[in-house]
C-alpha cells in the first residue's frame, strides 16, 4: 500500500493529507476540540489564548464549532456520495450491459437529469421539507448519480466485450450473476473518483444550502456557521473570525477531495466537478 | 565510421548525418533505438531507408526534426547548409522545418487538423515562414500546387479532412511538403497499412512529386516494390544501425550484408523464408555485430563491432554510386 | 432516430419534466396541499379556506388540476403570492432582469478569461509560475460563491472602502448603477473564469498529445502558433456542451452572490421567500430558471452543430 501512496502524484499526495487531516478532525473531534461546542461562555470575544478562534454571539467556542462541524460535512459528504454512487452504479451497468433501448432511455434520462440546476432544486425540496442531514444526503445523491452512471456505462460497455464475459454468458451463467460478478469488479476503479467528486459536490451544496438557512438546526455544520454570522450581525460588524474559518474549512476540504480524486487533466472530469 | 577518401568529383551531400544515436529513457531501461547512425543525402536523389519495424528509421527521421519526444536523448551531428541542425534551438529549427526540410507524416487522416479547410491547412506554410502576400494568395498558391497534383477540382479548398479519403490527404500533405520547395522532403512510411491498390496510388503520388519538386527526397519504408519504383539508392537498418548501403539495383540484385540477402528472402517473390531468431531487444542489444545471433554465417569475430567498409564503386567514382556495407565477410 | 430528432426529444422530455414535476412537488409534500400552494404566510378563516380550495382546484380529481395546471403554465400563470401580495409571475420578471444584468456580462467575461488563460496554462504545463497560478484558480473553484462574495465584501467594501456596501444604486445614474455592479460581477467572473480555465486546461491538455498538434509542429510552427492556430479550436469545441451545462450551476451561483450584496434580483426574492416559506414564489422561480437553464443548453446544442464542422456536413 505505501508504494501504492508513493505513486501518486504530488497533488494527489497534499489532498491525501488534507483529507486525512479533516477525517481525524471529525472521527476524534471529541478529543480534539477544546471544548464542546454548545457550552457557553462569554460572547463576542475575539480570538484570544483561551478561545483560540474567539466566540459567538451566544458565547460557543468557535474552534469547537469549527471541529464539531467536520463531522457534519463528513456525514453529508459520505452519504450523499454513497447514495449518488450506487445510483449511478446501477444505472451505468444496467445501461452499458444491456445496451438498446434500456441504454437509450437511460441515457435520455441522465442528460435531462444533467440540465436541471440542482441547488435550486434541492432549495426547492428543502424548504418543503425542512430536512435533517440524512435528508439532504439523501436529496443530493438522488441528483448527483448522473456523471457515475456515464462512466460506469462506458467502461461496462468496454467490459462486455471482453472474451471472459462472453463466454461466461454462454455457459448459462444468468445475466445478473455475470453484471455482478464479471463486470462490476472491473468497473470499480472508475467510480472512486467519481465517488470522490461526489463528496466534493455535497460539501459545496451542504454548505450552500446551510448558508441559506436550510440546513439541520440541530447540528452546527460549517455552513451554519456562516449563517449565523450573516444573519446574526457577524458580517457587518466585522468578526471575521465568526465566518472565515468555516469558510476556509469548506474550501480546503474540497480541495483536498478533488486534489485526491481527479485527473485535472482529463477535460471530461474536471467538468463533472463540483456539478 | 570510416571515411574514404573523398575523389575529386566528390559531390557535396545536401544531408550529412554522421554518428547520429539516439537514445530514450523508458520504464523498462534505456533503449537504444539508433546507434551510430552515419549517411549522406545528395542533390536531386532519393535515398530509401530500409527495415524492420522498430528498427529506428522512424527515429533518424523525426531527428533529423527534431521531433522526438523530450525523454530523448541525441548525440551525434547532422550537418545541413553548414549548420549543424542538432545544435539548433526550437526557435531555429522552426525556421528550417516546413522551409528548408519537409515531412510527411505516416497517418495523413489523422495529421490534418479536423476543423480547419484543408485551403487553409496548405496556405498555412507560407503564412507561418512569412512568406505571405495576404490570405487570398496563399490560398490561390495553394490551390495551384493541388492542381498539378491532379486535385483541381474548386471547392476542394474549402472543405475538411475528414471529408477525404486517406489517399487524398494524402496528397494534401503533399501539397504542403511542397510550397515552400524545401530541400530535402522526409515521407515516412507513406505505404504503410494500405492495401496494395491504394499503395499503387500512393507509388504513382511519390513519382509525381519527384516530377514537380527538385528536392531530395528521403523515403523512410518497409516496402521494396516502393523502394524499386522511386529510390536511387538504398540503406538498410538493422537495430538502429544501418548495416549496407549503396545503389538501389545493385544492392537488391547482389545484397552484400548477410541481413539483406535474409531480408530480401523474406520477400513473396524470392520465397518468405523468415528469418530465424528472434528481434533482439531494444534494452538490451547484443554485443558487437547486432544481426550475429542470427546470422548464418557468423564467426567469431562477430561479437566485436564491426564498422563501415567502402566495398566497390559504380557508376564512374561518383559517390552516389558508392557502395558501403557493415560486416566482417568483407 | 436521426440525431437530431433524438436531442429534440430530449429537450422536449426535459421540459416536460420540469414543468410536471413543478406540479408534483407540493402535492406529494407532507403538509396541507392548500398550504403548500399557497405558502405560509396565508392567514384565513374556515370559509375563506373552502374558497381557496376551489379556486386552487384541489377539490378536483387530480388529472384534471394537471389540466388546469399546464392551462395556467402556458399562459404564464404562476400563482400568487400572498406574502408579496402580487402574482407569482410579475414578482419574477420585475427582478430578474437585475439577475441577468449581473450573470450574463460576468459569464461571457468569465468565459473569455477562463478559456484563453486555461488553454495557456494547459500550453505550459510545467513551469513553476503556472504550477502557481493553477493552484491559485483552483483554489477559487473549490470556493464556494457565496463566501468568495462575503471575502470580496469584507476587504474591498468594508475595510477598504473601494465600492458601496448594498444594493444596485444610491443615486440612480447609470455611473452608480455601474459602481454598484462592478464588484459583484468582478466576484462572479472570477468564479466562472476559475471553472473555464480548469475545463479548457483539461481540454488543452489532452489535444496536445495529438498527431495533427505534432504536425503542426514539423510544418514549422513555433510556440504560440501551434496552440492559437491548431490546438485552441478543437480544444474548444467539445466543451462549448459542457460549458452550457456548466450554466446551471454559475446562475446558481449567482443567487447567492446577490444575497450577499444584498441585490434585488431573484437571488433575494428566493431567500425571502425561504425565510417566510412563500412556496408560489419558490416553485415559480425555480421553473423559470430551470427552463433558462435548459434553454441555455439548447441554444449551444445548436450553436455547435454550426461550429463543429464535423457535425454540420454530416
Amino acid at each position: 500500500m505505501f508504494d501504492l501512496i508513493g505513486a501518486l502524484s504530488a497533488s494527489s499526495k497534499i489532498g491525501l493529507a488534507l483529507f486525512l487531516l479533516f477525517l481525524l478532525m471529525a472521527v476524534f473531534a471529541e478529543a480534539v476540540a477544546p471544548y464542546d461546542p454548545w457550552l457557553r461562555f462569554s460572547p463576542f470575544m475575539p480570538p484570544g489564548f483561551a478561545h483560540l478562534l474567539g466566540t459567538n454571539d451566544l458565547g460557543n467556542d468557535i474552534l469547537s464549532e469549527l471541529i464539531f462541524g467536520s463531522r457534519v460535512s463528513l456525514i453529508v459528504g459520505f452519504g450523499a456520495a454513497i447514495m449518488a454512487t450506487v445510483i449511478g452504479t446501477v444505472v451505468g451497468l444496467l445501461a452499458g450491459y444491456f445496451r438498446g433501448l434500456t441504454d437509450e432511455l437511460l441515457m435520455g434520462l441522465t442528460d435531462v437529469f444533467l440540465m436541471i440546476p440542482q441547488i435550486p432544486l434541492i432549495i426547492v425540496l428543502a424548504a418543503f421539507l425542512r430536512p435533517s442531514f440524512w435528508m439532504t444526503a439523501l436529496l443530493m445523491g438522488c441528483l448527483w448519480w448522473t456523471s457515475t452512471a456515464r462512466v460506469v456505462r462506458s467502461r461496462a460497455l468496454q467490459v462486455r466485450e471482453m472474451s471472459y464475459v462472453e463466454s461466461a454468458a454462454s455457459l448459462g451463467f444468468s445475466r445478473a450473476h455475470i453484471i455482478f460478478t464479471d463486470v462490476l469488479p472491473n468497473v470499480l476503479h472508475v467510480i472512486m473518483p467519481k465517488f470522490l467528486l461526489a463528496i466534493a459536490s455535497a460539501l459545496i451544496a451542504e454548505a450552500s444550502i446551510s448558508f441559506l438557512g436550510l440546513g439541520d438546526l440541530t447540528m452546527k455544520s460549517w455552513g451554519m456557521m456562516i449563517n449565523f454570522a450573516f444573519t446574526r450581525g457577524g458580517f457587518i460588524n466585522g468578526y471575521w473570525w465568526w465566518y472565515l474559518p468555516p469558510g476556509l474549512c469548506v474550501t480546503l476540504f474540497v480541495l483536498s477531495v478533488i486534489l485526491m480524486g481527479s485527473n485535472l487533466e482529463d477535460r471530461e472530469e474536471v467538468v463533472q466537478v463540483a456539478q | 565510421m570510416i571515411k574514404a577518401k573523398i575523389p575529386a568529383i566528390r559531390k557535396t551531400p545536401v544531408l550529412q548525418v554522421s554518428g547520429l544515436s539516439v537514445q530514450f529513457e523508458t520504464p523498462l531501461g534505456r533503449v537504444h533505438a539508433a546507434d551510430s547512425v552515419s549517411f549522406e543525402l545528395f542533390e536531386n536523389e532519393t535515398l530509401a531507408m530500409v527495415g524492420e519495424t522498430g528498427c529506428g528509421k522512424s527515429v533518424v527521421a523525426s531527428a533529423i526534426m527534431q521531433l522526438l519526444p523530450q525523454n530523448a536523448a541525441v548525440n551525434g551531428d547532422i550537418e545541413f547548409e553548414e549548420r549543424n541542425l542538432l545544435d539548433l534551438g526550437e526557435k531555429e529549427m522552426a525556421k528550417v522545418r516546413g522551409a528548408e526540410i519537409a515531412i510527411i507524416f505516416q497517418n495523413p487522416s489523422l495529421s490534418l487538423n479536423p476543423v480547419i479547410t484543408i485551403g487553409d491547412q496548405i496556405a498555412e506554410m507560407l503564412q507561418v515562414h512569412g512568406k505571405a502576400a495576404g490570405r487570398s494568395k496563399s490560398i490561390e498558391k495553394a490551390a495551384g500546387v493541388l492542381r498539378r497534383l491532379g486535385l483541381g477540382e474548386s471547392g476542394l479548398l474549402k472543405m475538411y479532412p475528414f471529408q477525404f479519403s486517406g489517399g487524398m490527404n494524402q496528397r494534401i500533405m503533399i501539397a504542403s511538403a511542397l510550397m515552400l520547395s524545401p530541400k530535402i522532403i522526409i515521407a515516412d512510411e507513406p505505404t504503410k497499412g494500405l492495401d496494395s491498390a491504394t499503395a499503387a496510388g500512393t507509388v504513382r503520388e511519390m513519382e509525381k512529386m519527384k516530377d514537380l519538386s527538385s528536392a531530395s527526397l528521403l523515403l523512410i519504408t518497409h516496402d521494396p516494390a516502393l523502394v524499386e519504383k522511386i529510390a536511387d539508392r538504398v540503406a538498410v537498418m538493422y537495430c538502429g544501425e544501418i548495416l549496407e548501403i549503396g545503389p538501389c539495383r545493385e544492392v537488391f540484385q547482389k545484397p552484400l550484408h548477410p541481413y539483406t540477402k535474409a531480408l530480401l528472402g523474406c520477400l513473396p517473390e524470392r520465397g518468405l523464408h523468415p528469418i530465424s531468431g528472434a528481434s533482439p531487444s531494444m534494452t538490451d542489444p547484443p554485443q558487437g555485430c547486432k544481426f550475429h545471433p542470427r546470422c548464418p554465417k557468423r564467426n567469431a569475430k562477430c561479437s566485436q563491432s564491426p564498422f563501415m567498409k567502402q566495398i566497390e564503386t559504380i557508376d564512374s567514382g561518383t559517390a552516389s554510386g558508392e557502395r558501403w556495407v557493415k560486416c566482417w565477410l568483407y | 432516430m436521426p440525431l437530431a430528432a433524438k436531442k429534440a426529444a430530449r429537450y422536449a422530455v426535459a421540459f416536460f419534466l420540469i414543468i410536471s414535476l413543478n406540479f408534483a412537488i407540493p402535492r406529494a409534500m407532507p403538509g396541507d396541499p392548500l398550504t403548500n400552494l399557497l405558502g405560509e404566510d396565508v392567514d384565513a378563516a374556515g370559509s375563506t379556506i373552502v374558497e381557496l380550495r376551489e379556486k386552487m382546484g384541489l377539490d378536483q380529481p387530480l388529472h384534471l388540476q394537471y389540466l388546469c395546471y399546464w392551462r395556467n403554465i402556458l399562459c404564464l400563470d404562476l400563482g400568487y403570492s400572498y406574502h408579496l401580495h402580487s402574482p407569482v409571475s410579475s414578482a419574477i420578471l420585475s427582478r430578474i432582469r437585475w439577475t441577468l444584468l449581473l450573470s450574463v456580462p460576468s459569464l461571457i467575461l468569465g468565459a473569455a478569461i477562463g478559456t484563453f488563460f486555461g488553454a495557456l496554462a494547459g500550453w505550459k504545463r510545467r513551469e513553476a509560475v503556472g504550477k502557481l497560478e493553477t493552484a491559485l484558480v483552483l483554489t477559487v473553484f473549490c470556493t464556494p460563491p457565496y463566501f468568495l462574495s462575503l471575502l470580496a465584501l469584507y476587504v474591498l467594501s468594508f475595510y477598504l472602502g473601494l465600492f458601496p456596501l448594498k444594493g444596485f444604486y444610491s443615486s440612480g445614474s447609470w455611473l452608480d448603477i455601474a459602481h454598484h455592479f462592478m464588484l459583484p460581477v468582478l466576484v462572479m467572473t472570477l468564479f466562472s473564469a476559475s471553472r473555464n480555465y480548469m475545463i479548457m486546461r483539461g481540454s488543452v491538455i489532452q489535444e496536445k498529445a495529438s498527431l495533427y498538434a505534432a504536425y503542426a509542429r514539423a510544418k514549422g510552427l513555433y510556440g504560440n502558433q501551434i496552440l492559437f492556430r491548431h490546438i485552441f479550436k478543437n480544444a474548444l469545441l467539445p466543451i462549448i456542451t459542457l460549458l452550457a451545462l456548466d450554466f446551471g450551476f454559475i446562475l446558481s451561483g449567482a443567487l447567492f452572490i446577490e444575497i450577499v450584496f444584498s441585490m434585488n434580483g431573484m437571488g433575494n426574492l428566493i431567500y425571502d421567500a425561504l425565510l417566510s416559506r412563500d412556496y408560489p414564489v419558490l416553485q415559480g422561480s425555480f421553473l423559470i430558471i430551470t427552463v433558462m437553464v435548459i434553454a441555455a443548453n439548447l441554444l449551444a446544442d445548436l450553436l455547435y452543430s454550426r461550429v463543429d464542422p464535423r457535425v454540420r456536413w454530416q
